[in-house]
């Protein structure tokens, strides 16, 4: 027997997806912006932010409605509770996108030191991991979700050898620092947008299983 | 539109119509009734004194006669009745509520209500057979005995419908605690039934109170005070069914005096019933 | 866990009607069991089974054991009054003896141990403090129980339930009847209580089964289909009939 609230709950989860495709797209288009240099497309995104913002607040107060008035049970509050962890962390890696496009406007006027190859994989990587949890989260698959974490420790190797190339080539020439700064900042930011994609899969394996065992690193 | 006015007023005619046919049944069947109370208590009230209370019958004129030893012998023959018929009537409906929703149970209230349907006179007819005869005189504990057995099947039943009404959870919650079946009838439920036991046995009372064939061949009639369990007594009813055909206008108007105090002692019982009845059911 | 009453395979038949069909559950001591269930699952018939409640009913047909304090109750050498002095019985509609004063409701299981006046005053005094309603009623102990309210009457049942010093108090639906407030005060003295008396409660309401119990069972149409820790099962049940009930997805 379907009830309402059911229904309600299968909105949210809905609600929480269209949150994680527009955190995804700042951070794919903050990346686009940074290696092009494109500083109005760096301010879409700045913009695009409060929306995220919007999304996170609006799912949140009816996660807690929902709480509130049903006195949920079982899988149903399992869920609501993920989906309140899950949107502060697609909060942070919207920010993260922010961020990246921040770093683009800093960077108005310069021009790149070398071809900055390491960012753009590190992004498809970390998108590549933050679509998995997201698909594993709207088809409840826990057994997905548990290939999430591993394939983190790739994104923090890349940003390992993103760091030491800028080390390299700030001691080589010091004129570019400047650029090579932000470079380490945004591969962390593209570091930690898959750690919150772990944390989001964690969230979906207790969803599903009530399972609570952390899969990233702390 | 016009059918439906006139259907409405055709329906609200017929309904008058009937309220008033109704409201003239009711005053036909009060008539009677009516007339009864007042006449009984017009022709009776004149006899009223203190003296008719409480003195002997002293024969045709004398203004002090009284009905004073019919009172007491109905107040003794009714107590009698009730030290009888009372507790049997308790115990066998009390075993009826608690054990008789069976066949056996049901043969017994077959049982029970033939003798409550048994004419009075009958009842009599058996303690006179059976008391009177072996004994060898009329007595007070035969009348006693004959309103007594008339008792029991009124007072049986009225308990059995009092002890069924009390609530199951009632006799769930003695037995929870660890009493025994026996306990928790005597100790819960019966208390609990209480005014229901007490108004049926009132009620059942009342109604011998006034019975005068049982006592005809059973107490028979006394000009005295009582004078002892195993003589003769008089009550109200058999001093009517003495008087009332009496040539002497003064005696005849004793038996309508006597008839007056059993009508109003009978009254005030229903209303001593009433009055108890509305008590318990405004509890909250 | 220390268990104190436990069923083996109990089945409990009504004429020809099999309404539990084989319950083994294991009660442990001082915490609070609910048991929970759609309507006519057989949590009610489970419960009474536990005090000899159906000895009341004729057409009731027991098998398998209650085992309590070693012995299974319904061995034919165990004395049934003394088990229900042990086990004692609140029910869903509070019933405090009508004709009787506050304190001769809650004296009367004291008095049928034999207990001396002043023993039973005590007893009472004692048993109307642990019940939490003894502030509210000291002032008038004579005065009839039916004057209280609802939730007061339930309390002075379970006073009087606890005059005997039972081990165990089995609860029927005890808020059931009640306003919240009058049930969040129940709720709290269950909390209290068990420290002395294990609880076993039938509820209607997951929502207070999973406020104040420890333990949970679900019923099913006279099936045990879920035990365990009530937050586990609350949480994540791992009976897919049990989560339908809980999540409201069965009606």
């Amino acid at each position: 027997m379907e009830r309402s609230f059911h229904k309600d709950i299968d909105e949210l989860t809905a609600r929480v997806e269209q949150m994680a495709q527009l955190s995804r797209s700042s951070v794919d288009e903050g990346v686009n912006a940074f290696a092009a240099l494109d500083l109005n497309a760096a301010r879409r995104v700045i913009a695009r932010n409060m929306e995220i913002n919007r999304a996170d607040v609006d799912i949140e107060a009816r996660a807690l409605d929902l709480i509130a008035l049903h006195q949920p049970m079982a899988k149903d509050i399992r869920t609501l509770g993920a989906c309140l962890k899950i949107i502060t962390y697609l909060d942070r890696i919207g920010r993260y996108g922010y961020d990246i496009a921040k770093a683009t406007l800093a960077l108005e006027g310069k021009a790149h030191v070398k071809k900055i190859v390491g960012i753009p994989v590190m992004r498809d990587k970390a998108l590549g991991l933050l679509d998995e949890s997201i698909a594993a989260f709207r088809e409840r698959d826990a057994t997905k979700a548990r290939l999430v974490q591993p394939a983190d420790d790739e994104v923090d190797a890349l940003y390992d050898q993103v760091f030491r190339e800028c080390l390299t080539y700030m001691i080589e020439e010091p004129r570019n620092i400047t650029q090579c700064t932000q470079y380490i900042l945004v591969a962390r930011h593209l570091e930690r947008v898959g750690d919150n994609a772990g944390k989001i899969a964690e969230k979906t394996i207790y969803m599903v299983t009530g399972e609570r065992r952390p899969t990233t690193d702390p | 539109m016009e059918e439906a006015r006139v259907t409405s007023l055709r329906r609200k005619a017929t309904n008058h119509a009937f309220t008033t046919i109704a409201a003239l049944a009711l005053l036909l069947a009060l008539v009677p009734l009516v007339g009864v109370t007042l006449y009984v208590l017009q022709q009776g009230a004149p006899a009223l004194s203190w003296d008719f209370l409480t003195q002997v019958p002293k024969g045709s004129d004398d203004p002090t006669s009284g009905i004073g030893p019919a009172l007491q012998g109905t107040l003794v023959l009714t107590l009698l009745a009730a030290a009888i018929g009372v507790p049997l009537g308790i115990a066998a409906g009390a075993w009826l509520a608690e054990h008789g929703r069976n066949k056996w149970g049901d043969a017994f209230r077959l049982l029970l209500d033939s003798m409550a349907a048994t004419p009075s006179i009958v009842m009599g007819l058996f303690v006179f057979a059976v008391v009177v005869i072996s004994t060898g005189h009329f007595s007070a504990m035969a009348g006693g005995l004959a309103l007594g057995l008339m008792v029991v099947p009124v007072v049986a039943r009225t308990t059995e419908v009092a002890l069924r009404a009390v609530p199951d959870p009632l006799r769930e919650a003695g037995i929870a605690l660890g009493a025994t079946h026996a306990r928790t009838l005597v100790k819960v439920t019966l208390p609990a039934a209480g005014s229901g036991i007490v108004t049926g046995a009132i009620l059942a009372l009342a109604r011998v109170a006034g019975e005068t064939a049982p006592l005809l061949f059973t107490a028979l009639y006394s000009a005295y005070w009582m004078r002892g369990f195993d003589k003769p007594i008089a009550a109200l009813s058999t001093f009517i069914y003495q008087f009332y055909r009496d040539p002497t206008p003064a005696l005849r108007q004793q038996a309508w005096g006597a008839a007056f105090v059993l009508f109003v002692a009978v009254f005030g019982a229903n209303v001593l019933v009433r009055i108890l009845t509305h008590a318990r059911s405004r509890q909250p | 866990m220390n268990t104190i009453i436990e069923s083996r395979d109990l089945k409990v038949r009504f004429g020809s009607k099999e309404v539990l069909h084989g319950i083994t559950l294991a009660v442990p001591a001082n915490e609070v069991t609910a048991v929970i269930g759609p309507s006519g699952c057989g949590k009610s018939t489970f419960l009474r089974a536990l005090n000899l409640m159906h000895d009341l009913t004729p057409t009731a047909r027991i098998e398998g054991k209650v085992v309590f304090g070693g012995k299974d109750i319904y061995a034919p050498d165990v004395d049934p009054v003394d088990i229900r002095r042990r086990i004692g019985m609140v029910f869903q509609k509070p019933n405090p003896f009508p004709t009787m004063s506050i304190f001769e409701n809650v004296a009367f299981g004291p008095r049928l141990l034999g207990l001396s006046r002043s023993d039973v005053r005590e007893r009472v005094e004692e048993s109307l403090k642990r019940a939490v309603i003894w502030d509210e009623t000291k002032d008038r102990l004579k005065s009839p129980a039916t004057d209280l309210s609802g939730g007061q009457q339930q309390r002075v049942c379970i006073a009087r339930a606890l005059a005997v010093k039972p081990d165990v108090l089995l609860l029927d639906e005890p808020t059931s009847a009640l306003d919240p407030i009058a049930t969040a005060k129940i709720e709290d003295l269950l909390d209290e209580l068990k420290k002395d008396v294990t609880m076993i409660i039938v509820t209607h309401n997951m929502q207070q089964a999973a406020r104040a119990s420890d333990n949970t069972a679900y019923f099913l149409n006279g099936d045990l289909v879920e035990y365990g820790p009530t937050q586990k099962l609350f949480e994540n049940p791992k009976d897919e009939r049990t989560e339908a009930y809980i999540t409201g997805r069965f009606g």
